[in-house]
């Protein structure tokens, strides 16, 4: 004799046709790959971003080094002139004064773009990782719905 | 907040990925040496310039960072890369991609030796970055580190660093059922495969 659900319970039928329901879902559910490849892209496009970055302290760093070099020989030729150049030894040795805090920014800047690369890196494989791991537990559970699924139909055809 | 077992675990599960799959051939030799922090240093220095790999392995208790810092080498591009693999940047280019095939087949062993411990894992894809990256590990808050020395055929060094962040204290079962047969690398200790 077939099971029969109390009155008040939801009939086979009904309770085949949820599963049915939650086996689209867990289907639907594995679209959070392509969230994932977007999320994939915006991460390369944030990682090239640094490299510009990187770039363009790097040129930072090439000028000030350069402008310090500049204000030393400045300073040299300014000592040579004697007394009548005394004042562009004041200015030589601001400019070298001002060329090492922008030596001094640029590479903390590029310390600080190296941070936030690692640390974008790091979210970003986490979140790829995560992706990988959630997958996988709804493969799992998807699986175990669609055994549910066969054995309601088994039980419906009997 | 990480047990000392489960860190010495997860250092052993890695030194087994690595004598397995970082060699060409089984016959090739390769020496891991766990380097303390300061000894690092130098390591790091010397690889500075270089290439760092990235590659992640996650759970929902914690993720582990596993960071490769390549020296450009002859020896290492002769190894890892193939004849075009000149002493040209698109060269070392090239030996990079090889080997972030090389470290992805050993951090998947890893991943596959730590699902016998975490019920849930996922790992990620290589990510290559600028090898000062790595002075900036502790941006990360990781709850522990671990240094690695690898030498193969007596020939080239490789440096990892294993990086292990989690948000609340967790430890792996170390039953018998959970833990395959396996022997437990010595910290320090220089090993020979």
């Amino acid at each position: 004799m077939p099971f029969e659900p109390p009155a008040d319970q939801p009939s086979l039928a009904q309770l085949e046709q949820r599963v049915v329901k939650l086996v689209e879902e867990m289907e639907s559910l594995k679209n959070v790959a392509v969230a994932f490849e977007r999320w994939h892209q915006d991460m390369n496009l944030l990682m090239s971003y640094s490299r510009d970055m990187q770039t363009k302290s790097e040129s930072l760093d090439t000028i000030a080094r350069q402008l310090i070099m500049l204000s030393l020989n400045a300073a040299i030729e300014a000592a040579r002139a004697g007394e009548a150049a005394q004042g562009f030894v004041v200015v030589a040795a601001e400019v070298r004064s001002l060329a090492n805090q922008a030596r001094t920014l640029s590479v903390d800047l590029s310390k600080d773009i190296n941070r936030n690369d690692l640390t974008t890196t790091a979210t970003f494989q986490d979140i790829q990782a995560g992706g990988k791991l959630m997958l996988a537990a709804i493969s799992g559970v998807e699986s175990m719905v669609r055994s549910i699924r066969a054995a309601f139909e088994e039980t419906i055809a009997q | 907040m990480i047990a000392p077992q489960t860190q010495s675990r997860i250092e052993s599960l890695f030194v087994n990925a690595a004598k397995t799959t970082l060699v060409r051939d089984t016959a090739h030799e390769i020496a891991i040496q766990s380097k303390p922090a300061g000894e690092h240093a130098a390591v790091k220095k010397s690889a500075i310039g270089n290439a760092l790999l990235v590659i992640t392995i996650s759970s929902f208790e914690f993720r582990l960072l596993t960071l490769w810092n390549l020296p450009d080498s002859p020896a290492l591009r002769a190894y890892y890369g193939s004849a075009s693999s000149a002493a040209s940047a698109a060269g070392f280019q090239h030996v990079i991609e090889n080997f972030a095939e090389t470290a992805n087949l050993c951090c998947g062993v890893l991943n596959r030796s730590l699902s016998s411990h975490v019920t849930h894992l996922g790992m990620s894809a290589p990510y290559r970055l600028n090898s000062r990256c790595a002075e900036h590990l502790d941006a990360l808050q990781p709850q522990s580190r671990a240094w690695f020395g690898i030498r193969i055929n007596d020939d080239f060094n490789l440096a990892v660093t294993l990086c292990l962040c989690a948000n609340r204290a967790f430890e792996f079962d170390t039953s018998a059922s959970s833990v395959e047969a396996e022997p437990a690398t010595e910290t320090g200790a220089l090993e020979l495969f």
